[in-house]
């Protein structure tokens, strides 16, 4: 017996484009901005502006502790931003505290300085104004030490120098130092465990950035001043580099984003058009 | 010009290798996979040991904060899950890090995610975005009421249907941030392979 295949229509044709067409159409469609800068326009959001306001009304003298996680798939989204952020922080006279959970997120670390340039760019000294810490344990357990018991609980910094010998840590008063937490994380646990350790529990101010897919869930925290600002992805992360004047990768990215999605917009409309085609004409349900 | 390093070849092999499975899984891809595995295995071990090393034993040196095997024999005691006999007492070291996480987190998640968001729900009422996500706050939470009989009856349904369509958009404006998060992820190794690899952009 004989089984009759259905003939495929051009509705069914558009529904089901294989994967690697529409893959490779994304590739080609980010590499020619990359190779070609279009220069589209940036409108600097709301949102990194208020961050940014938060990062400039930070007290002299303060402490700004500066939480870096994210790994190789946050990177390009994240790092332009934590440059950006960096750059401003540096021009400030506030002690940076930047601490990491991993040797990832540490090397990133240092290719913000590599990037940044602080002692030659803007005369600091590490150990004097800025140290990296690197945290074991969960987020909760590292957010608590770093904001109330930083000294009684970690013995060195992340290159083995004992941190009750550092001299920005003379006269450190824990919490009541610390005058902003920067967290910049591609995790949805410790984006939204730092509201509730910063803001709820030790009264912190706090700005955040991380990958635009975490956005919608931390909006609220946001419309709800328990943030001050924050740093939505790519975009957010080329809004800063504008506003600090330092544009890098970020502004150059977000060409590749707009072109790129164009792509993915344009096979949203076709798989639309073919569900409608195949309901009205196409015998679908 | 192309890159000579050769960490760099490695890791656009690697990346290029791993793009493959878009087309089809293959021996290579598996590779590139289980190198990743491998190496993160191999590098929280030495990580761990590490952590070991200057969170406890440098501090315990010399007589000095002895207080510290506790924490370290809590640690060990989770090992005992191996064993069929003995998996019991793995609970203890469990529980011990469960319940300090739950202790330092419970207190702050009351006030960030119910008190400040329910004030913030309610503060916003004299704009008219306030009062959209105060409709579809409410319309959304009647959407998951299932045990009200009279919920059925109209005029709910209409408002149930508000918060079903609340929802939806909700989803919609994630779905369209996921799609950009995984572009802007993988553009960084586009960058990687276009500028850095082959010194062509």
């Amino acid at each position: 017996m004989t089984v009759k295949e259905e003939r495929e229509t051009i509705w069914d044709k558009m529904e089901n484009v294989p994967r690697w067409v529409l893959l490779t159409l994304v590739v080609i469609s980010m590499a020619i901005p990359i190779l070609h800068p279009i220069g589209l326009p940036i409108l600097v959001g709301q949102p990194a502006r208020d961050a940014y306001n938060a990062v400039e009304e930070t007290p002299d003298g303060s402490y700004v502790v500066f939480h870096i996680n994210y790994g190789a798939g946050g990177k390009p989204t994240l790092q332009p931003a934590a440059v950006a952020i960096s750059h401003h922080l540096f021009r400030k006279n506030v002690k940076i505290i930047y601490f990491c959970g991993g040797v990832v997120d540490l090397a990133n670390i240092k290719e913000i300085f590599e990037e940044c340039k602080p002692e030659e760019r803007y005369g600091k000294e590490y150990g004097k104004d800025y140290v990296v810490l690197l945290l074991t344990g969960d987020f909760n357990t590292q957010a608590s030490i770093v904001l109330s018991h930083l000294l009684a609980t970690v013995p060195k910094d992340a290159f083995e120098n004992k941190l009750v010998d550092l001299p920005m840590f003379q006269g450190y008063k824990e919490t009541e130092s610390i005058g902003l937490v920067v967290q910049l994380t591609t995790s949805g646990d410790v984006s939204e465990g730092w509201v509730a350790m910063a803001y709820s529990m030790y009264n912190r101010r706090l700005v955040g950035g991380w990958l635009s897919m975490m956005t919608s869930s931390m909006i609220p925290y946001y419309q709800a001043r328990q943030m001050l600002g924050y740093i939505d992805g790519s975009k957010g992360a080329a809004d800063y580099e504008l506003l600090v004047g330092e544009p890098g990768d970020a502004v150059a990215i977000t060409d590749i984003l707009s072109l790129s999605q164009l792509v993915y917009l344009a096979f949203i409309v076709i798989g639309n058009i073919a569900l409608i085609g195949k309901k009205y004409y196409g015998g679908g349900k | 010009m192309v890159s000579a390093l050769p960490d760099v070849w490695i890791a656009a092999i690697l990346t290029i290798i791993a793009t493959s499975y878009v087309f089809k899984d293959n021996p290579a891809f598996k590779f590139a996979e289980h190198t990743f595995i491998g190496a993160s295995a191999g590098y929280g071990i030495a990580y761990s040991l590490d952590r070991l090393r200057t969170y406890a034993l440098e501090p315990m040196s010399g007589g000095k904060h002895p207080e510290y095997v506790i924490p370290i024999i809590l640690g060990l005691l989770v090992y005992f899950r191996y064993s069929r006999r003995y998996y019991w007492i793995a609970r203890y070291g469990i529980a011990f890090m469960t319940g300090q996480g739950i202790g330092i987190a419970m207190r702050a998640r009351i006030r960030t995610d119910f008190i400040k968001q329910l004030q913030a729900t309610t503060a916003g009422l004299t704009t008219v975005d306030g009062v959209i996500i105060f409709i579809l706050v409410v319309t959304g939470l009647l959407h998951f009421v299932f045990t009200v009989k009279s919920l059925e009856k109209k005029p709910f349904p209409y408002l149930v249907k508000i918060g079903r369509y609340g929802i939806l958009m909700a989803l919609g404006a994630a779905f369209g941030n996921t799609v950009m998060t995984r572009l802007g992820q993988y553009q960084g190794r586009m960058l990687f392979l276009l500028k850095d690899w082959l010194g062509i952009a």
